[in-house]
C-alpha cells in the first residue's frame, strides 16, 4: 500500500504539492489526472523514490521510497513518458533488466511482445516510436512489479494498441499489484481505471472509485443543456450534462465529462466526495 | 536480503557494466593505444638513429593510463545525473553502493590496468620488430636499473631497492590514477553536460590558485630564512651523505604524496557516493 501524508513538495520556489495526503491501495488500477503541470509525474517521481518530499511522508509497503534501496526497487517500476531506448534488442534489454526482478519471466515478456505485434529481436532503433513504447510497456508487464507507476503509456500509441493496452493492463491487474496510470489522454484508459484521482495545483479535487462518481454525479445524454448541469459539452445530435445525481438515476461515468465538471466546480466537487 | 551489498546483485551490476565497457569505451582505448604506435611510426620515418628509451616509453604509458581514467567516468557513467536518462540507472534494483564499487572498478581499476596490459603488450611487439626505435623492453632487467640512473637515482635510493623503487613507482602512479578517476567521477556525478571539459577547468583554476600560494610563500623572506640554514648544513656535507639525505626527503616526499593522493581519492569517492545515493531525477 503506498500511503502519503502531510506531503510538501516544490522545485526551488515552485510549489508543487502543499500538505496533501492519499492513499493508494493493492488490487486496483488508478487513473491520475490532472491539468498540465500540476505534478503528476512528480507524484510517481515521488513514489518510486525518484524525488524525495520536502516535508511529510511518503511510504510503499512500509519502505521510503528516496532511500531506493533493492528491496524496496525490485517491487516496483516506473515507466517515463519518453523511454530512452538503449542500443539493443528489446528481448535483451528485457532480459537485462529483468535479470534484477525475481518475478520476471522472459517468456512472458516475448508472448506480450507477439501480442503487441513487435519483434523483440529487432534493435530499437530500427522500431518506431510506437513499437519502442510498445515494447517498454510488455517489459514493464512482464517484470510483474507489485507496483506498475505508468506516466502516459498510451502517447505514440496507434489505436488498436490502445485498445491492446488496455487488455493487457486490466489482464495483469491482480490482488496483489498496483498500477496507476498518469495520463491526459482520458479516453484511451476509460473503463480501464478506477479509481479516479485528480490532481489540481498542490491539491487533490477528487479520489473516488467509479461507482461512487456514478451514485453522486449523473452523467446524461439529450438534446437540451440542463439548467442545474456542473458542465455541459455539446456533442454531435445534443449535450452531455454532467449533474448532481440527486434521484439516485444509474448513469456511465464520462472521464472527460467528469475531469471538466470538477475543473469548473472545485470547491463543490471536493465538499461532494469529502 | 542484505539492502547494501549482496554478491549476487553486485555480480549483475558489475555485468552489466562490463557489458556497456568496450561498446561505450573501446574507441577511447582503441585511440590511446594508438598513441605509442603512431610516435613508433613517426621515429621510424625520421630515421633517426636515437631510439626513444623505454623509460620514456613507461612514463608515456603511465601517464595515458591516467588520460583513461579522466575520460572514463564521462563514456561509462554520463547519464548518472539526467533527469531523463538517468532513470534507469536509479531505478536498478541494486543497492547506490553496488553501483558506487561497480563504478569506481572500472574508472579506477579496470580501465587503467586494460590500458595498461594493451599498452605494454603493444609496446613489447613493437620492440621486436628489428629496426625498431623501441629497442629495448620496458621490462627487462637493465631497463629497471638504468631506469633509476640519472635523474631517478633519489628514488632508487629512497625506494632502497632498485626493483621496489620500479613498483613505487608504479604504486604512486595507480594511486595517481585512482585520484584521477575520483576526481572525474564526482565532476561526472555533479555537472549535466561538458563534464570533462568543466572539471579540467576547475582543476586548473584549483592548480594555479595553488601554485600562486607556493610561489608567493617561497618567494617570501620568511621561506629564506627558514632555508637558508639547512642549504649551508647541505652545502658542507659529503657527496655521498647529501644523496642520502636527498633519498631520505625523496621517500618522505613519495610518502606524502601516497598519502595525499589516496586522502584525496577517499575524500572525493565519499562525495561521489553520497551524490549518487542522493540524487534527484
Amino acid at each position: 500500500m503506498i500511503k502519503i501524508s502531510d506531503l510538501n513538495f516544490s522545485y526551488d520556489k515552485t510549489k508543487v504539492f502543499k500538505n496533501i495526503s492519499l492513499d493508494f491501495e493493492k488490487g486496483n488500477i488508478y487513473g491520475l489526472l490532472g491539468e498540465n503541470g500540476v505534478g503528476k509525474t512528480t507524484l510517481l517521481k515521488i513514489i518510486c523514490g525518484l524525488q524525495r518530499p520536502d516535508y511529510g511522508i511518503c511510504t510503499v509497503d512500509e519502505h521510503t521510497p528516496s532511500d531506493r534501496k533493492p528491496d524496496f526497487l525490485e517491487n516496483i517500476f516506473f515507466l517515463p513518458e519518453v523511454v530512452m531506448t538503449p542500443d539493443t534488442t528489446p528481448e535483451k534489454f528485457a532480459e537485462r533488466t529483468g535479470a534484477f526482478y525475481h518475478k520476471f519471466d522472459i517468456d512472458f515478456f516475448n508472448q506480450l511482445a507477439a501480442e503487441m505485434e513487435i519483434d523483440p529481436k529487432r534493435k530499437f532503433a530500427t522500431l518506431s516510436y510506437g513499437q519502442q513504447k510498445k515494447a517498454f510497456i510488455a517489459m514493464a508487464i512482464s517484470l510483474r512489479t507489485d507496483y506498475l507507476l505508468l506516466d502516459e503509456p498510451t502517447n505514440g500509441l496507434d489505436i488498436p494498441s490502445k485498445a491492446l493496452f488496455r487488455q493487457i493492463i486490466a489482464r495483469h491487474c491482480t490482488d496483489d499489484t498496483t498500477i496507476i496510470i498518469s495520463t491526459h489522454q482520458v479516453k484511451d484508459v476509460e473503463n480501464l481505471i478506477d479509481p479516479i484521482v485528480i490532481l489540481d495545483h498542490d491539491d487533490i479535487l477528487l479520489k473516488a472509485g467509479i461507482n461512487e462518481i456514478a451514485d453522486k454525479l449523473r452523467f446524461a445524454y439529450g438534446t437540451e443543456k440542463a439548467d442545474d448541469a456542473l458542465y455541459t459539452e455539446m456533442l454531435p445530435g445534443g449535450f452531455l450534462n454532467v449533474t448532481l445525481n440527486t434521484e439516485g438515476v444509474e448513469s456511465q461515468v464520462n472521464i472527460e465529462g467528469l475531469f471538466n465538471a470538477v475543473m469548473k466546480n472545485k470547491k463543490a466537487i471536493k465538499e461532494l466526495f469529502n | 536480503m542484505n539492502n547494501i551489498f549482496n554478491i549476487k546483485r553486485f555480480e549483475k551490476v558489475f555485468g552489466n557494466d562490463a557489458s556497456d565497457f568496450f561498446p561505450k569505451f573501446g574507441g577511447f582505448l582503441i585511440v590511446l593505444w594508438a598513441i605509442p604506435i603512431i610516435i613508433w611510426i613517426f621515429t621510424l620515418l625520421n630515421i633517426d638513429d636515437s631510439p626513444i628509451k623505454p623509460t620514456f616509453r613507461y612514463s608515456f604509458i603511465l601517464l595515458l593510463c591516467s588520460f583513461s581514467c579522466l575520460l572514463v567516468p564521462a563514456r561509462l557513467y554520463r547519464h548518472i545525473n539526467d533527469p531523463k536518462k538517468g532513470i534507469e540507472f536509479a531505478m536498478t534494483p541494486a543497492s547506490s553502493f553496488e553501483k558506487f564499487l561497480s563504478m569506481t572498478l572500472f574508472c579506477a581499476v579496470i580501465t587503467p590496468a586494460i590500458y595498461f596490459i594493451g599498452a605494454y603488450v603493444i609496446d613489447i611487439i613493437l620492440s621486436i620488430i628489428p629496426n625498431s626505435p623501441y629497442n629495448e623492453y620496458i621490462w627487462h632487467k637493465d631497463v629497471i636499473v638504468n631506469n633509476y640512473n640519472g635523474n631517478q637515482l633519489y628514488l632508487s635510493v629512497a625506494a632502497k631497492s632498485i626493483k621496489f623503487g620500479f613498483f613505487l613507482k608504479l604504486f604512486n602512479k595507480l594511486t595517481g590514477c585512482l585520484m584521477t578517476a575520483s576526481i572525474f567521477m564526482l565532476g561526472n556525478a555533479i555537472f549535466k553536460k561538458r563534464k570533462t571539459s568543466k572539471t579540467i577547468g576547475i582543476l586548473v583554476l584549483f592548480v594555479f590558485i595553488a601554485t600562486t600560494i607556493i610561489i608567493t610563500t617561497a618567494m617570501s623572506e620568511r621561506f629564506d630564512e627558514f632555508m637558508s640554514p639547512i642549504v649551508e648544513r647541505l652545502d658542507d656535507m659529503p657527496e655521498e651523505e647529501r644523496t642520502l639525505w636527498f633519498a631520505s626527503k625523496v621517500r618522505l616526499l613519495i610518502n606524502y604524496s601516497l598519502i595525499s593522493k589516496l586522502l584525496v581519492s577517499a575524500v572525493f569517492l565519499f562525495f561521489t557516493y553520497r551524490k549518487v545515493k542522493t540524487q534527484r531525477y
